[in-house]
Formats: structure tokens, C-alpha cells, sequence
């Protein structure tokens, strides 16, 4: 286009400024799901408040909370915009050991902890990869395909390290080790500003990037998408290693911050960071979906999951609140859907 | 402005997205403006000013009207980010001079999936024309259209004539093509069965040799 467009637009906006009035109405219409969210969001921190307060009211357990739930936040954000493309990726657990292999590939031998995380973000990308090159390339479905390469990635990293644990107590002086789960401004663990940048960045890549465009325009109608020239396949590979390189990247969260890898690592991953994605109001059958949402409803899910323990319940019960709010959360997007329709 | 007539199955949807770069033609070469073109794309295609309005209308229902005009071929600043505001913007004006859109329920912000069949045909046609094309091709445009908005629609396409731009225009109803088609190109079985210039030819013997080819295969 040429600049007289941007020209004339840019005139336009200076000569008659739109002077409309700020519509609540229409304001909370459109935010209805966020400002819902936060709503519960303070109601359940409330409730805690008063079903446990010798718990809530002291700092420990915010510590602990901001230094958890970035683990699986920062997987929900990619997997978030997987969702919204229409494909899933169930294989992100076993990408969080795998990536954890490849560091302690590189840690052992040479104690470099900077080297080790650029090994352990290779083996996310690879793996991502892997899972897109079988739905792209292949064309197998991705439920169907992240579900093998869940098992065939937990199973690799178990026959690489034997099935060993290994400890991860010398990166502690490392300055990536600060870097990364070091205490910052505030005392706020640096989890959570790494999940707070990371939303950020999804946030920009899915609102502000033709690419982002079109993994709503893909989830939305694959056959609109490439009539009108989106590269569909390009797209999908890109999500599946963005998700990939988020979970080898909380991986390495989780491991350093307990100064060991388990080679179990990412089990019980799985249904937080599902739960994060739907609980923000993403569509199961993609084309919608947002990144506050998705920041916002992990934020729950870690504040839930806190709350469980402190006012005694036991961790079981985590497993069925979790799955509760999956199906509730889909389930209403399904009606709201049908009624808007 | 070239209607395209031929009976289910004649190969007329293969065709037009073969000229639009979807599909890759398994034989044959492709001439635009006189130049051979290999293996067209879709951007391809776009680039070259071919404009298409697909039977299927080619929308994302979920999206918004601003996310549908430029769908794939994003507006974006120099630094490489989505101009959106800039888009809002044109689709606002879009909406008032092309769409006549006046209702204030519609606004760049409305999803697809709460306009009219009408409406929706509107958004797609004023897609293609908003990019400077140099050749729109209407793929069953009329379907699912009310006897208001087929009129409207065909007022449409001869205003694409006036406006000095070609037209491929395809349609299962032959009184719609008949009526704003300069010249007419019968398809069947992927081959061309025939070609008449609507000035020479009435719209009873038109029938009478499309009931032919149908049936026997050959004009005559």
C-alpha cells in the first residue's frame, strides 16, 4: 500500500478523534470471560484466606505458589496457541524429561550450566519436531500422535539414563542457575517473571504477528486458511516446536529448583497445564482462545492446587477438582457457543 | 467478463483453483497475460491480481470482519508487526463506501458467524476487490443467496465490468450468466465442449446445446 493510506488514516484520526463515550456494557461484554476469571481468582483466594489462615496469611506459601505454577503456565501459553490451531500436543510431560536428558548429557561431563540448557532447549525443539513432522508430514492426527510420542520420549529418556535420577547441586553458583530460579525484585521468585516475559511474548506472537493471525485462521477453517495462501503446514510445525522448546524450558525450571532431575519429571504436568488453557476459555475445537485467559486460569489452577493442602484435604483430591474443571470449562464453552449461534 | 456453465462434475471448481495456485494442474501449461507460469501458488496468484470469491467463501466464522478482509495478507508495519489499528481502520470505511453496511450492531469487530448468507458474500467480494485485482473470478457466487441479494450481487458483477476489470464468472443457474457474461465457455468432463459470445447466441439455443452436451457429450 502506498503512505497516502497511512497518511490519510493517520489525518483522520487527528481531525476526528473518535469521541465515544467509554461503554461499560459493551466493555464487559467483551472481557466477560477475563474479568470473570479474575473475579473467581479473588473469591478463591478469599475463601482460602478464611478456611486456612494461618496459611495464607504468612508469605511461604505465596513463595511457593509463584515458584510452582509458572512450571505449567509456562507450558499453557505455547500450548494454549496449539489449541487454537486446532491440533493438541499431549506429549509436553515427557519433552519437560527429555530436554532434562540432554542437560545432564552436557552437565556431567562438563559442569557448563549454560551449555547444558542450550542442549536441553535443542532436544525441546527436536522433539517438537518430531510431533510436528508426524502430523504435518505424516498426516497422523495430533492426539493420536503426541499420545505415542509421549510414551516413545518418556521411554527414551528412561533407557538413556537408565532410569537413573541425577543431581544438579553444583549448578547452584552458576550465575544461569540465578538466572533462572534465583530470587529477584522483591524476593519474587524469577519463575514467575519468566512466566509473566513468556506471556508477554505469546501475547505479541498471537496478537501482533501474521503468524499468530493465522493460527486463528487455521483453527477457525483450514480450508479458508489455504485458499486465501496461509502456509497451513508451516504454521503447524512452528506451534509443535514452540511448545517443544516451553516444555524443555520448564524442565529445566523444575529440575534446578529442586537441584535434582527425577527422571519421572513432567507426570502430574499434564492435567494442570490442560486445565490452565480450558479454565481461560480456550475452544477444544480451536479459532478462539486467549493468552490472559490462558496466564489467568493457571494462576487458578496454582492457587487451587495450594489450597487443597492447606485447608487439609488431601493431594487426591487435586486429580478430581483438575478434571472437574476441564469438563466444566469445556462444557460451558460449548453451550455459550450454541446460544450465541 | 467470461461465464463458465457446465454441469455438475464438468470440472469447473478444478479449473478456477487451479487459476488461483490451490490445486496444481496434472497436465497442460498456464498462460497469464502471455506468460508461461510453473507450479502457481496461491500468494502467487494474489500477486498476479487474480481475485477469487470462492462457491465456499473461503471465511473464518469465529474471526473478526477486519481479521476476514485481510485474512493472508495481513497488513504490517515496517518492523514486521500486524498494523491493526491501520486495518480496523480501512475495513471501517470499507464497510460504509462497499459493503453498505449501516446497522451499528456490525463493526470491524463483529465475527462472520453473525452476518447473513448475503452479508457474508458481501465480505467476500469486497475482499477481492479492496486488493486491486486485475482479474476476479466468482465461484458460484448466487449460492445460498435470498432473490434480494442474488439481484444485488449481479448489479455487482457488471459494475466489475465497468470498472474496466476482467471477470470469470461461474454459476450453476444459466439465466445469471447468461445475463452479465460477455462471453460464455462450456465445460464438460474437464474439456471445453464449446465457446459463444452472448451477443451472438440466444439464451434458448444456449440450453438447448448445454441439454446436449449433458446428455450426448458433443454441442451438436
Amino acid at each position: 500500500m502506498s503512505t497516502e493510506i497511512e497518511e490519510l488514516s493517520g489525518e483522520e484520526l487527528v481531525l476526528e478523534p473518535k469521541k465515544e463515550p467509554f461503554n461499560w456494557r459493551s466493555f464487559l461484554r467483551k472481557n466477560a470471560t477475563q474479568l470473570g476469571m479474575i473475579v473467581v481468582f479473588f473469591g478463591l483466594w478469599l475463601f482460602f484466606i478464611l478456611a486456612a489462615p494461618e496459611t495464607f496469611l504468612s508469605p511461604q506459601i505465596y513463595y511457593a505458589y509463584m515458584a510452582t505454577t509458572p512450571l505449567f503456565a509456562i507450558m499453557a501459553l505455547p500450548l494454549t496457541m496449539v489449541i487454537i490451531a486446532g491440533e493438541i500436543d499431549l506429549s509436553f510431560p515427557s519433552i519437560m524429561a527429555m530436554g532434562m536428558v540432554a542437560f545432564i548429557f552436557i552437565f556431567e561431563p562438563t559442569g557448563n550450566v549454560a551449555l547444558a540448557l542450550i542442549a536441553a532447549l535443542s532436544a525441546g525443539i527436536a522433539s517438537g519436531i518430531l510431533n510436528g513432522g508426524l502430523v504435518v508430514g505424516i498426516g497422523i492426527p495430533s492426539l493420536v500422535a503426541t499420545i505415542g510420542t509421549q510414551f516413545f520420549l518418556r521411554g527414551l529418556s528412561l533407557v538413556l539414563l537408565q532410569g537413573q535420577g541425577a543431581t544438579l547441586i553444583t549448578a547452584r553458583e552458576s550465575f544461569v542457575y540465578k538466572l533462572l530460579v534465583g530470587k529477584g525484585i522483591g524476593s519474587i521468585p524469577n519463575q514467575f517473571w519468566w512466566s509473566l516475559v513468556i506471556a508477554i511474548l505469546c501475547w505479541i506472537i498471537l496478537n501482533r504477528t501474521r503468524f499468530g493471525a493465522h493460527i486463528y485462521l487455521i483453527g477457525d477453517n483450514e480450508k479458508s486458511a489455504r485458499l486465501m495462501g496461509v502456509n497451513v503446514n508451516r504454521t503447524r510445525m512452528a506451534i509443535f516446536i514452540m511448545i517443544g522448546l516451553a516444555a524443555a524450558l520448564a524442565g529445566v525450571l523444575a529440575s534446578l529448583q529442586v537441584s535434582f532431575f527425577w527422571p519421572s519429571l513432567g507426570e502430574g504436568y499434564l492435567l494442570s497445564t490442560l486445565a490452565s488453557v480450558f479454565l481461560g476459555g480456550t475452544s477444544v475445537f480451536g479459532g478462539t482462545g486467549t493468552i490472559l485467559g490462558t496466564f489467568l486460569g493457571s494462576y487458578i489452577i496454582g492457587a487451587i492446587n495450594a489450597g487443597i493442602v492447606a485447608i487439609g484435604l488431601t493431594g487426591f483430591w487435586t486429580e478430581l477438582i483438575y478434571g472437574l474443571i476441564i469438563v466444566v470449562s469445556v462444557s460451558m464453552h460449548v453451550i455459550l457457543r450454541r446460544r450465541i449461534k | 467478463m467470461v461465464g463458465l456453465l457446465g454441469d455438475n462434475g464438468a470440472g469447473k471448481s478444478t479449473l478456477i483453483k487451479i487459476l488461483t495456485g490451490y490445486h496444481q494442474p496434472s497436465s497442460g501449461e498456464l498462460y497469464i497475460d502471455g506468460n508461461r507460469i510453473e507450479s502457481l501458488s496461491v500468494p502467487m496468484a494474489r500477486t498476479l491480481g487474480i481475485e477469487t470469491v470462492y462457491q465456499e467463501r473461503a471465511l473464518a466464522e469465529q474471526q473478526t470482519l477486519w481479521r476476514n478482509i485481510f485474512l493472508g495478507r495481513e497488513l504490517r508495519k515496517p518492523y514486521g508487526l500486524l498494523d491493526v489499528k491501520r486495518m480496523k481502520n480501512e475495513t471501517s470505511n470499507l464497510m460504509v463506501q462497499s459493503m453498505g453496511f449501516t446497522s451499528s450492531a456490525v463493526n470491524p469487530e463483529s465475527t462472520i458467524e453473525t452476518f447473513s448468507g448475503g452479508e457474508k458474500q458481501g465480505v467476500a467480494i469486497v475482499r477481492a476487490l479492496y486488493f486491486d485485482a486485475e482479474i476476479i473470478i466468482l465461484d458460484e457466487p448466487t449460492m445460498g443467496l435470498s432473490l434480494k441479494e442474488t439481484r444485488r450481487l449481479l448489479d455487482f458483477v457488471r459494475h466489475i465490468k465497468d470498472a474496466g476489470k476482467s471477470a470469470v464468472f461461474i454459476d450453476h443457474n444459466i439465466f445469471h450468466v447468461y445475463s452479465v457474461a460477455d462471453r460464455v465457455v462450456v465445460l464438460d468432463r474437464g474439456k471445453v465442449a464449446g465457446e459463444f459470445n452472448t451477443s451472438d447466441i440466444s439464451l434458448d439455443d444456449l440450453m438447448e446445446k448445454m441439454y446436449r452436451v449433458a446428455e450426448t457429450g458433443s454441442l451438436d
